[in-house]
């Protein structure tokens, strides 16, 4: 944990002394903004619905391009080989790129909660709804982080890892909306591996162990690959 | 070092990952049979209520529940889990007296497809695609409830909200001993029930059985009526229907009058006084709707054509319309507004309590205007191409709902007419209940048109508190359908929306350019 303690900072470093999180950060906050108040005071009602079903969209397009760089950059410059040679597990590598990827998407999430003062200054918002909702988007952020950091290790070209980050990501996304292409035995397993059919209870400000279970084993699964792609690199 | 590559080597090789998917895989299995649930909406939306618990925890015979839901709903899909996990809810409560079954009636299917049809059940169409085209599909979302050669069908759950509101309210209907009775006073050119009442009827009748009473007709008035309801009357109220009325409410039938003091003809754009006569006997029960139009700068919209000539002139435009006020000003510690955050009234008048008050009956206001109205008494001109200012609203808030309870009154009548009529007249009722509101509109449909608002669930709540079935107000209330945002100036709108899109990024690039340059600073003097 220590070793994943030491990455995590060296990557939060990384993105907040270069431009990366600030061009990030200030794209997600513009384009979430002008889409969710383009219509907000035209339905006029103290509701987030319009942005938590506006960021699960973006996730798909914004968090590889956080997680493209992360394994592929480095073994593209050749740091990923420097790196190694450091008495640190292929895990606690992985996993302190994770954190600090999802703890860039959540400082994103986290400054739109000037929405949510908004809403709740001029209207009667669900605390309890808003709390859920904001709980479910960082856990499917995560879910699509893990996924993306796995596309990262597959490959050393960023635009690949890019490619292969929505890809992933699209398909956990849009298991639950292909359903009625599916044969009924097929349907229920769909529809629980999708991301936004478990995101929705969220939205609902419902806590079901079930959904947390989901999104514990999808990202659990998807460290572990990568992991598994980032011992097999380290022994090519 | 070594160590530390042979770790890493002999974690997570393939069979490895495989035996973890495995794992995860039979967790998640069995995280679907053991499952906990906490919901932190606000009103609870997706826990059993408590009078839900009550009512199906009180059932002395099992009622049981057909759900027939196709496995592959589409778009509805989470709705099966949905009702699924409501109906599991229902019976962990009911001390084995309420059972369910999901049935597929599949594709094929004829006999079960037959079966749901016969309960009342229709297939829903829904398009998919297959082999390469679109195809029309038959689906299934109905529930039927079984309560001993009773039944009730829910035909289509298609929205979830209101899922728990109208299962307790069949469970009600199936195993209550005497239905609730509500009549709906016609005579005196209120609307009809089938006509302009019908989805006032619709939602209404989920709980209660529904029925004309016509003054015209009858000798008295069912005192089995459990509530009676005056809406939008426009025509003179004889000595004589007033001497019915009072010996019904006399009698402890408890009433609900929803009615406008001005008839408006929006060809002429003017208003005239109603004259019903019936404000001696509401001033006997204590209250009085008052002569007169209020119009709200707080107000609903209307498309309007603005006229002239010109492309523009083609096209509706939205405007504010004053005289039909979107009231926000609810008593939300009362029952008979709880849950409702805005409803709209046409036309209304304001109503006058202070009656009641000396009569020692007690008054409980549930619904207002906004802040700055303007009262209008005696010409009522309805300019609805009109530009409104703020000056056209100098009047304050004014009462546009109230409830009334206690020992009513009764109103004068001469002798005669009661002695022709064999109505004999207490001083005063038994404990009873009253409910005005000054607009009769509000629950008809072409007032209420595509309109989403909280209308019908106000004039349910009134209903149902009218009848002291507050448990189901506390169901329905937990579904809140409209949360207004405060009205503010165009140009605060724009503020506010500028300021969001665009202040938390520019401040953000501001901390880096700063944070850069201090770096820079820093590396400089170092060297």
């Amino acid at each position: 944990m220590q070793n994943s303690l030491v990455i995590f900072r060296k990557e939060m470093r990384a993105y907040f002394n270069s431009p990366i999180a600030y061009i990030f950060l200030a794209v997600f906050l513009v384009l979430s903004g002008w889409f969710f108040f383009s219509t907000f005071f035209v339905i006029n009602q103290a509701s987030l619905r319009g942005i938590l079903e506006l960021i699960p969209v973006f996730f798909i397009f914004f968090i590889p391009a956080v997680t493209m760089r992360l394994v592929a950059e480095e073994k593209h410059s050749g740091t990923m080989e420097v790196l190694l040679t450091f008495p640190i597990r292929n895990r606690e590598v992985i996993f302190g790129k994770f954190l600090a990827a999802l703890a860039l998407v959540s400082i994103g999430v986290a400054l739109t909660g000037t929405y949510i003062l908004t809403a709740a200054m001029l209207g009667n918002l669900d605390a309890g709804v808003t709390l859920a909702a904001y709980l479910g988007m960082i856990l499917m952020a995560a879910t699509y982080m893990a996924l993306g950091l796995y596309a990262s290790t597959i490959t050393s070209n960023q635009i690949v890892a890019f490619i292969l980050g929505i890809l992933f990501i699209f398909l956990f996304f849009y298991f639950d909306k292909m359903l009625v292409f599916l044969p009924n035995w097929l349907v229920g397993t769909f529809e629980y591996l999708s991301v936004d059919y478990h995101y929705r209870n969220f939205v609902r400000g419902v806590f079901d162990s079930r959904d947390l279970i989901y999104f514990g084993s999808v990202i659990f699964l998807g460290l572990a690959m990568a992991t598994r792609k980032l011992a097999e690199r380290r022994w090519s | 070092m070594e160590l530390i590559m042979k770790q890493n080597k002999s974690f997570l090789n393939i069979g490895n990952l495989l035996l973890l998917l495995a794992v995860l895989v039979a967790l998640n299995i069995l995280a679907g049979r053991v499952f906990f649930r906490w919901d932190v909406s606000e009103g609870q939306l997706f826990t059993l209520s408590d009078y839900s618990r009550e009512v199906v925890s009180n059932l002395s015979d099992p009622v049981t529940v057909k759900a027939y839901f196709s496995r592959n709903l589409g778009q509805y899909n989470n709705v099966r889990q949905y009702v699924k996990d409501k109906l599991a809810d229902y019976r962990s409560y009911s001390h084995g007296n309420f059972t369910f079954e999901l049935i597929d009636p599949g594709d094929d299917d004829e006999a079960l497809r037959q079966e749901a049809a016969g309960f009342g059940v229709q297939p829903i169409q829904m398009q998919t695609l297959e082999n390469d085209k679109l195809e029309v599909k038959l689906v299934w979302m109905g529930l039927v409830f079984l309560y001993g050669d009773k039944k009730e069908t829910i035909p289509a759950v298609q929205q979830i909200d209101n899922l728990e509101y109208d299962i307790t309210s069949l469970i009600r209907r199936l195993t209550e001993p005497t239905p609730t009775r509500i009549g709906i006073l016609q005579g005196h050119g209120e609307p009809g029930l089938d006509d302009r009442l019908s989805m006032f009827q619709e939602v209404l009748s989920k709980n209660y059985y529904l029925e004309p009473v016509d003054l015209t007709t009858v000798h008295h008035i069912d005192t089995g009526l459990h509530a009676l309801l005056l809406i939008s009357p426009n025509q003179l109220f004889t000595a004589g229907d007033k001497a019915l009325l009072d010996e019904y409410f006399m009698g402890g039938g408890r009433l609900g009058i929803f009615t406008n003091s001005v008839e408006t003809d929006m060809q002429t754009q003017q208003g005239t006084a109603r004259v019903l006569g019936l404000e001696d006997l509401l001033s006997a029960w204590g209250v009085s709707v008052r002569n007169n139009l209020v119009m709200d700068q707080q107000a609903g919209m209307v498309q309007v054509r603005m006229g002239g000539q010109g492309l523009m002139s083609m096209f509706p435009v939205s405007m504010q319309y004053p005289f039909f006020p979107r009231v926000t000003g609810f008593n939300r510690e009362l029952s008979i507004s709880k849950g409702v955050e805005a409803a709209q009234l046409f036309f209304p008048s304001s109503l006058d309590t202070s009656l009641a008050s000396r009569a020692g009956i007690k008054v409980e206001p549930f619904a207002w205007s906004g802040a700055n109205t303007q009262v209008m008494t005696n010409r009522y001109e309805l300019g609805i191409r009109q530009q409104y200012t703020a000056a056209d609203f100098p009047d304050g808030r004014q009462l546009f709902g109230a409830a009334f309870s206690g020992s009513f009154p009764s109103g004068q009548h001469e002798a005669a007419l009661l002695d022709s009529m064999s109505i004999n007249l207490p001083a005063a009722s038994p404990e009873n209940r009253l409910a005005v509101c000054g607009d009769g509109y509000f629950v008809m449909n072409d007032f209420l048109g595509q309109r989403q608002l909280a209308n019908l669930e106000l004039a349910q709540n009134i209903v149902d508190w009218l009848v002291q079935d507050e448990g189901l107000i506390n169901i329905r209330s937990k579904v809140v359908t409209d949360r207004p945002l405060t009205e503010i100036s165009a140009g605060s709108r724009n503020v506010i929306k500028w300021l969001n899109i665009l202040g938390t990024p520019v401040l953000l690039v501001l901390f880096g350019m700063i944070r850069w340059q201090m770096k820079r600073t820093r590396r400089k003097q170092e060297l």
